[in-house]
This record gives structure tokens, sequence and C-alpha cells, in this order.
């Protein structure tokens, strides 16, 4: 069978509350794309309001599973971004 | 002057007696002459700036002029005229198409080759045309879109001009522009800009800082901290992660309204969430899990970027180390500070628990911790319990941003740069605009240096290791799950 002999990679993405997102890829998706269907999961409708973390790194959206290095079974973390801008809203 | 209301007559005579002089050169214009079968007026520049009309009639079984016969007569009226307006207003008189009668002007065989003539049936008939002007011919030009060239030597720089001839081969090695640095991407180490927009927002007034922007510098900062040897003064920073995680340890054990409520089983999820991020604190208390970090033993102050949770405001805190302090800097402070208070009360409850537990002070290489006066209880002496909060200060005194400038982030990255390297801060000639753009053009240039070059960042960093680069399979399926 031919789905079997391919290779994937088991990835959780974790948030910042308890839930875990797990996903199988396959070592030559794009990032962005796993991010994306995250966000759709998590009913948001743009990945950039999440930041996912790595190793204390954030992941770039336009690599590859391969090239950054990611292992079966890692743990990413998706975080809400922060802005700050002071007196935007003044109370 | 002579010239009568109608003198077509005379007109006639006069062309008709130099109508051999078909091909008088300076009048020998394109696309000045439009006619219609039937009468029209014809607006010329046949005398530099002075427009002429005059009706053209025509004979009704010949349907072409010679252009230069008309060109002529134009030219005779001038010459008549001893003003403009009043030519122009002769002309105007005998403009009236029942007054115009056919103007015999040349034979059939003379129109044959000339080229300069427009056969009036190739104007519709139908349309009613009785004033056709037509202007100096001028071509529209075409827009041109300016795209950058692949090569910085432009083709038209021989002595030749556009010729091909004698131009040099332009050395690609040297002249092709170097890789655009978004085709890959810039590679901070931490962040990722995938655009311009990341610099834009950097660099311009009135644009919001993110947690990227502030983690690149913070991350930046750290590195710069490394170089400096154990007597010097130390710092470090983390990065804005840091308060998420204070803030959910802090929800778990002090906020338990909402935890009350929840199952046993409920409980241990959470409580397994929540040991997920103390792991993460204590690890970054040690000097682990994000890049270029430091141990806290080995450091005289921390600095740490505060998001005030939900209020869109960024804050620097400096954790004292050695005073047992955190020291809060808010160029928004004032009013608002009663709100926020309660953010940074969070870190104070939450840091002497994750300092103990990481084993902090045990450490001893650069400074006995449990020895200063700081961390003693006052009454009996021994090592105080981390139920004991951290001291908070809040630095009066500072610049207070602008009401709309949403300068906050650059203040805190500005900050932490004047306090690490011990330089006073200048209040009063502080100069957002040029800080911000400086940051801007400082990572723009490295990072497209280090693009262009291949850099890879130095990773010395305990840290997992990154499997090696396999090359994708482009025919293999996006299999999502």
């Amino acid at each position: 069978m031919a789905e079997g002999s391919r290779k994937f990679i088991k990835l959780k993405i974790k948030a910042q509350d308890d839930t875990i997102l797990h996903f199988k890829v396959n070592p030559s998706t794009i990032m962005k794309d796993i991010f994306m269907s995250y966000s759709s999961k998590k009913q948001m409708m743009n990945y950039k309001v999440f930041r996912f973390f790595f190793d204390g790194k954030r992941l770039s959206p336009k690599k590859t599973v391969n090239e950054l290095g990611l292992k079966n079974g890692d743990e990413i973390d998706a975080m809400i971004h922060q802005d700050g801008g002071g007196s935007a809203c003044n109370y | 002057m002579n010239v009568v209301r109608n003198p077509h007559k005379q007109e006639e005579e006069n062309i008709s007696g130099t109508s051999t002089s078909l091909t008088m050169p300076e009048f020998n214009q394109e696309d000045h002459v439009l006619f219609d079968k039937w009468s029209l007026p014809i607006v010329m520049d046949v005398l530099g700036n002075d427009r002429f009309e005059v009706d053209v009639v025509e004979d009704q079984e010949q349907n072409l002029i010679p252009k230069p016969k008309i060109v002529e007569r134009f030219y005779k009226f001038g010459l008549v005229s001893t003003g403009t307006q009043e030519v122009v207003d002769i002309l105007y008189g005998i403009h009236a198409p029942m007054d115009a009668q056919p103007l015999q002007v040349v034979t059939p065989q003379q129109l044959t080759d000339t080229h300069d003539l427009r056969s009036g049936n190739m104007l519709p008939m139908d349309t009613n045309i009785n004033e056709m002007v037509v202007h100096e011919v001028s071509k529209t030009p075409i827009q041109r879109l300016r795209l950058p060239s692949k090569i910085f030597q432009s083709p038209y720089v021989t002595i030749f001009g556009s010729s091909d001839k004698g131009k040099e081969k332009v050395d690609l090695e040297l002249h092709i522009r170097p890789n655009h640095p978004f085709q890959d991407c810039m590679y901070f180490v931490v962040a990722f800009p995938i655009n311009k927009n990341w610099f834009y927002a950097m660099s311009q007034p009135k644009k919001c800082w993110t947690d990227e922007h502030i983690d690149v510098v913070f991350y930046y900062l750290r590195k710069k901290s490394k170089l400096r040897s154990l007597d010097q003064y130390r710092y470090t920073t983390v990065n804005y992660l840091f308060k998420t995680y204070i803030n959910n340890t802090h929800e778990r054990y002090h906020c338990s309204l909402a935890d009350d409520n929840l199952s046993t089983q409920e409980h241990m999820a959470r409580g397994s969430v929540v040991s997920g991020f103390e792991r993460s604190l204590m690890n970054i208390i040690n000097g682990f899990e994000i890049p270029a970090g430091l141990p806290w033993h080995s450091c005289d102050d921390v600095y740490i970027p505060v998001n005030y949770d939900g209020q869109f405001h960024w804050v620097l805190v400096v954790v004292v180390l050695k005073k047992r302090l955190i020291r809060v800097y808010d160029l928004a402070s004032g009013s608002r500070k009663r709100f926020y208070s309660r953010d940074i009360k969070k870190l104070s409850l939450m840091l002497p628990t994750y300092l103990q537990d990481s084993g902090f002070f045990e450490h001893l290489e650069r400074t006995d911790w449990s020895s200063l006066d700081a961390y003693k209880d006052k009454e009996t002496g021994s090592l105080l319990e981390p139920k004991h909060p951290f001291l908070v200060e809040y630095v009066q005194d500072i610049i207070q941003q602008g009401s709309d400038t949403l300068d906050c982030g650059l203040f805190v990255a500005a900050f932490v740069e004047f306090l690490s390297d011990e330089i006073p801060i200048q209040f009063n000639n502080f100069r957002f605009d040029y800080r911000r753009s400086r940051y801007a053009a400082l990572l723009w240039n490295y990072g497209s240096e280090k693009a262009e070059a291949g850099y890879v960042s130095d990773n010395d960093d305990p840290s997992k290791t990154w499997g090696h680069f396999t090359p994708p399979n482009h025919d293999a399926l996006v299999n999502l799950e």
C-alpha cells in the first residue's frame, strides 16, 4: 500500500489552554498549511494571531517540516500574539 | 484689408492658380487635415500658434481634396490678415455651412498619388458631423511601469547610446542584484519577518510593535550580554512568553474562583498543563529554553517585557535580583497604574516560588544569594519564604509617551538598551522617530546581509538537536489531519 510506505510525522500543537491538537503531516509539508488548518480548527480566520513556538523559537511559516527539523512526536506551542501601543485605547 | 465677408470666389481663383505646387515641403505635414464630404470646419496649426478655422467645401462628385491646397489657402489667409484676431473673426464669419460653395481644387489624377489624403467615406456617413476639430497630433504617452531590474547597470550607458555594439558584457557575478531577502525569509533566530511590513511597522510612527519586534530586540540584547565577563554588570532578558507563563500559573494558584468548580479529573488535566508552564519558567531561570539565555544566578538584572494583559500596552519590568525588587518602567503610568498594578503583582507573587524551585539559591559562583540582606527574613535571619512577594517599585518621573504615538514597544526596547549599557537616559531629547528607524534599519541591514551571505546563526545553546535537511519530495501529497 502506497500510503503506508510514506513517512509521516506526528506533531502536537498545544494551545495556551489545555487543548492539544494532533497533526499527521508529511515531511515536505509547508508549515503554513499546518498553521492554517490549526487556525481553522480553532475557528480563527488568520493564522497570524497565533505564534507557533518550538524550542523557544518561532517557526517560520515558509519552511517545511523537514527543514525545521521537526521530529515525530514534537510538541509545538501555539501562543496568542501580543501587541502593544500604549495609549491607543484610553480609559 | 480687402478680405470680404465671403471671399470664396477669390479664393478659388487663387487656389486654382497655385494648384500646381502640390508638394510644398513646409506644408507637407501629416495628420493635420481631416475633412468630410460635406462642409467641415477645420482647425489647423498653420502659422505657429494661430488657429484658423475654415470651412472646406468639396465638390459634389469629388470626395477628396488634396491637403496641400487647403493648407496653402490657410496660409494665404494668414498673410492677408494683419491681426490674428481679425482673421479669426473673419473666418468665423465664413464658417456658416449654408454659405459654403463648392471648391474646385484639383483633378482626381492628382489625388491618387497623394498618401496624405483620407477619403470621406471612411467616416460614418449617417452621423451628422458638422464640426470636426483636429488638434495637433500628440501621442499619448504610455504609462511606464518601473520595475526593479535584475541588473544594476543600465543597458544604455555606452557612448553609442542604445546601440548594442560596444556594450560591455555585464558581469553577472558583480551586477546581479543580490537575492531579495524575502525570497526565503529573514532569519532572526527567534522570529521570521516574512515581508517588509514587519520593518515598516517598526520604523514608522504610530505603528505598534508586536511581540516579534520585542523578542528580536531582546534576543540580540541577550546575546550582547553573553559576551560580558562575570565581574561586569550582567543582565539577561526573557521573551514575552515569560509573562504569559506567569499569568497561567498565577491563575492556577491564586485565582481559584474558576478552579473551585472543576472536577477532580479536570484538576488533573489543568495541573498537567500548568506544570508544563512551570517547567518552562524554571528552564528559563536556569538559562535554557530560550535561545542565548543566561542563568539568572549569574546576572544582576533581568529585563522582562510585560504586555499588560489585554490592555494593549508594553511595559518594561526590571527584576533587580540583588535587592529582591521589581522595578517597573511604564511609559504611560499615572492614571492607568491602578489597572495594571495587578499584572505586576502576579509577577511579584510568583517569582519567589520559581526562583526557589529552580535551585537559584544553590548557585554561589557569582553571588551568594542567600546571604544577601534582601533575601533574609528580618526577624529570624533565615532565607525569606517564597510566600513573601518581591518588592515593587514604580519608577517615577520618566518620560511619558504622547497620547497617540503607540511608542511603548519602542520605549521598552530603548530603555533596556540604555539600562543594560548603564547609560543615563536623557528624557528631554529622546527622539522616538530616530530610534524607531534606527532599530528598523539595523535589523534590516543585518537581516539582509545575513540572507545574502547565507549565514547561519551559531547556536551554542544546550537545546534539542535539529534534524538534518533532506530534500523534500515534491510529488508527495500533503496530508493534513
